[in-house]
């Protein structure tokens, strides 16, 4: 881990620009009218760069931050942080780097969103949600669904195309970047263009500042 | 300028809340939470809704502070005290009845006390975050021991947004200039997503490799103390406010197990 150090600096401030990007994305999908959170594009990101440390502290941090804005976030924070986390694992498994397999990691990151938000919504919120999700909600049980199978159920619809389309735009984005980019990053190497790098791109920085 | 005439200049002009320690204000919604778990009811729901918004009034951040207050009360609130009231109904007593729809006490009360918890601990954050800079609650954080890097990644995380929202702007009209619709039906609205954000965070990663070398050239990294241009102290008023508040709640939970 010799980089580490050099590192640290990118990384602590890609995190900044990830959750800002996080909470752009968000205000943009509420700008378009589109029923999608896009919200964890920047967790993901910061996931599949920087390992899963990094995802999970940024996905964290998200939660706090958006909970500024509205307390209500503040309970999705394990949410939120296991975005990251997940991202970060499956990435360092090299389940991102193609795009069969990223298809995979959506589904598994969505999965596991679902699987944490839904107690999360039935038992914190009793079911509410400030999205139309509390009509899906009352509808299905209304219909005979209990608390729980009615939130999951609810989850499901949303949460699958939101974190497939967070997986393909960070996708697009490791796959836009130079491999002098990629390489100040921890898993940046999975996604450079030209593999087996040698040299190291990261003394650039202190040579320029020198 | 020397540090005493920019510190003068950096002085808060807010008033009396304002200007209370965030330890002082966090530990009010610490208080109203341990009482709304404890006490939570119909009545409690009117008394923290009158006190944080006697609160906001004080501090000169009503409008905003009421407007949020408001979609919480309305959304949360309300929401869950009727949701609770029609489908918990357990063989429960029938408080009240319309036509086919019933209330149910069971169901009324367990609403009254999720419905005050929430209120309680959502309202108090909003107060908090209204009333307290970001950079405040940061630099005393940093003081007492957090992480330079973290005090950074949260600090850098605001400006960050505001400066990507207008980036964001100008994406917008770029994007819209070159032909890209973003009125329409939902496809079309879709299809402008991806355009949009790609370019957003393509040149966002590019800013965030500028401030690492900025921040590589501020020696963020280096060992020793770090000086902040806002200092902070909890002064007496605080303490005396602390104590205040910890006795009040301890007085109202002793009493609530006496009685």
């Amino acid at each position: 881990m010799k980089e580490k150090k050099s590192n640290s600096i990118i990384v602590i401030s890609l995190i900044p620009v990830c959750l800002a990007v996080n909470v752009v994305g968000g205000n943009l999908a509420s700008a378009l009218k589109i029923p999608l959170y896009a919200d964890s594009i920047g967790t993901i990101l910061a996931g599949m760069l920087c390992g899963p440390a990094i995802g999970l502290l940024t996905g964290a941090l998200t939660g706090v931050v958006s909970g500024i804005f509205s307390p209500i976030m503040l309970a999705y924070i394990p949410v939120t942080g296991i975005y990251g986390l997940a991202a970060g694992v499956l990435s360092k498994k090299k389940m991102m780097v193609k795009i069969p397999k990223l298809v995979v990691s959506g589904i598994i990151i969505a999965l596991l969103g679902v699987a944490l938000a839904s107690p999360i919504i039935a038992l914190v919120f009793g079911g509410i949600t400030e999205t139309g999700q509390a009509v899906i909600i009352a509808v299905l049980r209304a219909a005979g669904f209990g608390l729980l199978p009615a939130t999951l159920i609810s989850s499901f619809c949303t949460e699958f195309l939101d974190k497939l389309l967070a997986c393909f735009i960070c996708y697009v984005i490791v796959k836009g970047m130079s491999d002098r980019y990629l390489s100040k990053f921890q898993l940046g190497e999975l996604y450079m263009k030209r593999k087996k790098l040698q040299i190291d791109f990261d003394d650039d920085d202190e040579e320029e500042l020198q | 300028m020397d540090r005493q005439s920019v510190e003068e200049k950096l002085k808060r002009q807010g008033g009396v809340i304002e200007n209370f320690c965030p330890f002082t204000k966090l530990m009010l919604v610490v208080c109203t939470a341990v009482l709304s778990i404890l006490f939570g009811s119909l009545i409690y729901i009117a008394i923290i809704s009158a006190v944080y918004i006697i609160l906001s009034l004080a501090a000169h951040v009503s409008r905003d502070f009421l407007k949020s207050y408001f979609r919480l009360f309305i959304f949360f609130g309300l929401m869950l005290i009727l949701m609770n009231s029609f489908f918990q109904s357990n063989e429960s007593e029938v408080l009240f009845s319309m036509g086919k729809v019933s209330i149910y006490e069971e169901g009324f009360y367990r609403g009254c006390r999720m419905s005050s918890i929430i209120l309680s601990v959502a309202g108090g954050l909003l107060f908090f975050t209204e009333t307290t800079p970001i950079q405040d609650l940061m630099v005393m954080l940093g003081n007492i021991g957090l992480s330079s890097d973290i005090v950074y990644v949260v600090v850098a995380t605001f400006q960050s947004i505001t400066e990507l929202s207008g980036r964001m702007e100008q994406i917008l009209d770029a994007q819209r200039s070159r032909g890209i619709e973003t009125d329409g039906n939902l496809i079309v609205r879709a299809k402008a997503v991806l355009p949009m954000l790609i370019t957003l965070l393509l040149s966002s990663m590019v800013s965030a490799e500028e401030k690492a070398i900025a921040l590589e050239a501020r020696c963020f990294n280096c060992q020793g103390t770090r000086t902040a241009l806002r200092v902070y102290k909890t002064t007496a008023a605080d303490i005396i406010a602390m104590i205040v508040l910890a006795l009040i709640t301890g007085g109202i939970v002793v009493a609530g197990f006496i009685l």
